[in-house]
């Protein structure tokens, strides 16, 4: 009877994954007969590298937001700006003399400590007023936040400087900044931590019950609003560590929060809520698209990519790519 | 016979005789008062007053929260100018940019596809993704902005009639709305809106009719700010700050209301406008308010003026009535 049922299912699954497959090599073997046309597939190696090294910080990124969208269904509007604090906090952990490397687990302490404050006294008791009055919030205190670090510290732009900053790995002619490579390191490790988390531990099971059905899980004596602080200090604890990371590999001001949060978005909606795999594919896809893109087109035109994607997963797809 | 609803059901409501006595003032203000600095204040009250109501009307009425209004605010702002700069009356100009504003919303269908906090990020995506193009769009000044051709002679008072008339419009339409079976059906909406489809309501066809309404709107009020202004640009004029005045106004006087925008704009305008010698802290004072006001006190402050104070004033004004 079982599988009656589930061979049907199992052999379109199959069809869509091989037609998916299918339409993306025919994509990928055109674009690569266009490039060689035009003599440029030199190019084309130092874009893949730098765009998947980018896309490594926007799943980190990512994960967070996915994690607190998945259990909460609260779209965390103010992720952008716990990432530039947790960069602030690094960046002055540097400058009082500590490695930028071990002043992230305090800029993650930090933020996760701040996290449980926000989600105890503002946003879990509005949970029960339904969507939109937690997601107005996290807004408030997005631009709170924001307003507060403009007037304390000022627009300017930062750079945490470390001790590799200055060197360039020589790979078969492509030269990568150190940097960028410890970062997309220290992104993966940490995804891959916290789904050892979500899958391993008792905690991570209660949290996935309550992305799957949060009244269910309560019935089953889930401690839902618990669970839902400690996951919200673990999505700005990441947002902290990404936020380091962003400072140690680009720059960082008040500002920039919003389109790393629009990118963050995106990813979500791509890789499929609550997935922290997905977050990280769905983090290097965006990256190495969008510096395909701003190859091609110039570079006015990287933060559309994310709109186009979100826009068109959204459509196509709204549950996300990895879902089954 | 009808008891209650009906357009003219509350016209025994003190509110509505409050209402007229203060148009009536604001009518005579521009008479008695000569300072060009309160009367520019209070010509942005009522581009503030148009705003909330009309984002109430989407955000409240529907429940549909938007954070991409600013979309709309900049058409009309840039149609007007345009028009302007291309010689035609900028009074031209404002209505065509109403046009094109509500034109674009009608547009925008597809996005009711997406459900609740979707929407959100969609409509916020929409802005920053209008705003993207414009800072490359050659036409419109791309990041350079448009300087705009001012006589003169620049009087306040034209304008602030002209804003004036417009907030009375939009309040006026959305107490039609609220009192219609419109707004009925928006409630439903934006209580439950599967159930409202399931008892055949197109909802599809409701929400759009909210989006375009409030679009339309939107854009008036973007080209009379625009005509007072001697210089814009897209960072400004599609940014954060007029994406979200309206929504926070709403959301401290209340949402689903008529007064409460009207409420929640002055009031804010009012405090905003005595701390604005702290410095640029307007955004700042702005989203600790609606942070406080959504924690404690979700219906707004017309909300807790409807609920709380109103029932003790009946039982107060009924127990001094001498018994007969």
């Amino acid at each position: 009877m079982k599988s009656r049922i589930s061979l049907p299912k199992s052999i379109t699954s199959r069809l869509k994954l091989a037609v998916s497959i299918i339409v993306i090599a025919a994509i990928c073997l055109s674009f690569y007969y266009y490039l060689g046309l035009r003599g440029e597939l030199g190019n084309l190696p130092p874009i893949l590298v730098s765009g998947i090294l980018v896309g490594g910080l926007y799943g980190l990124v990512a994960v967070g937001v996915s994690i607190i969208l998945g259990v909460m269904r609260v779209i965390n509007l103010c992720h952008g700006e716990l990432l530039v604090l947790g960069g602030f906090f690094t960046f002055w952990a540097v400058n009082f003399g500590l490695d930028p490397f071990l002043a992230m687990p305090i800029a993650f302490i930090i933020l996760f400590v701040l996290g449980l404050a926000l989600q105890s006294f503002i946003i879990n008791p509005l949970l029960k007023y339904g969507l939109n009055p937690p997601v107005l919030v996290t807004f408030g205190v997005a631009l709170a936040f924001q307003n507060i670090m403009l007037l304390l510290w000022t627009p300017d732009v930062r750079i945490i400087h470390t001790a590799i900053s200055d060197i360039n790995l020589q790979i078969s002619g492509i030269s990568i900044p150190m940097t960028r490579v410890v970062a997309l390191l220290i992104a993966l490790v940490l995804a891959y931590l916290t789904r050892l988390f979500l899958v391993k531990t008792f905690f991570g099971k209660a949290l996935r019950a309550i992305s799957q059905n949060s009244e269910v899980a309560l019935l089953m004596g889930i401690d839902t609003s618990r669970v839902n602080i400690f996951c919200y200090g673990l999505g700005a604890g990441l947002a902290a560590v990404a936020g380091s990371l962003i400072g140690i590999v680009f720059s960082f001001s008040p500002v920039i929060g919003g389109p790393y949060m629009h990118k963050a978005f995106a990813v979500v909606v791509l890789g499929g809520m609550g997935n922290v795999i997905g977050a990280v594919v769905g983090g290097i896809i965006l990256g190495v698209s969008e510096t395909f893109a701003s190859w091609l087109l110039g570079g006015g035109y990287t933060n559309a990519v994310a709109y186009l994607i979100f826009i068109l997963v959204l459509i196509i797809k709204p549950t996300g790519i990895f879902a089954k | 016979m009808k008891v209650s609803g009906g357009l003219f059901s509350s016209l025994r409501s003190p509110v509505v005789y409050l209402f007229i006595l203060f148009t009536a003032i604001a009518f005579l203000i521009p008479i008695f008062v000569r300072t060009p600095y309160i009367l520019f204040i209070l010509y942005l009250c009522y581009i503030y007053v148009v705003q909330a109501e009309n984002w109430n009307l989407i955000g409240g009425f529907a429940g549909q929260i938007s954070l991409g209004h600013a979309a709309f605010f900049g058409i009309g702002c840039y149609t007007t100018a345009m028009m302007w700069i291309a010689g035609y009356p900028p009074i031209l100009g404002i209505v065509l940019g109403g046009l094109l504003a509500a034109g674009f919303a009608v547009f925008l269908f597809p996005t009711f596809r997406l459900r609740g906090t979707y929407f959100a990020i969609g409509t916020l995506f929409l802005a920053a993704a209008l705003q993207g193009f414009l800072l490359n769009w050659k036409f419109v000044g791309a990041g350079e902005g448009l300087y705009l051709p001012v006589p003169k002679e620049f009087l306040i008072e034209p304008f602030y009639y002209m804003a004036l008339v417009l907030a009375l419009a939009s309040t006026v339409t959305c107490y039609m709305i609220a009192k219609s079976g419109v707004g009925l059906t928006f409630k439903a909406i934006s209580e439950d809106d599967f159930a409202a489809a399931s008892i055949g309501v197109g909802i599809t066809r409701y929400k759009v009719l909210a989006l375009v309404i409030s679009a339309f709107f939107f854009g008036l009020s973007g080209g009379v700010y625009g005509h007072y202004q001697a210089f814009i640009d897209a960072y400004s004029i599609f940014g954060i700050y007029w994406g979200v005045t309206g929504l926070f106004m709403a959301i401290i006087g209340g949402t689903g209301t008529v007064v409460g925008p009207i409420l929640g704009t002055f009031l804010l305008t009012i405090i905003s406008e005595y701390l604005a010698k702290l410095g640029e802290i307007r955004l700042l004072v702005y989203s600790v308010a609606v942070i406080i006001v959504i924690r404690f006190a979700p219906e707004g402050i017309w909300g807790i003026i409807t609920k709380k104070v109103r029932p003790r004033l009946k039982t107060y004004i009924e127990k001094s009535k001498p018994l007969k």
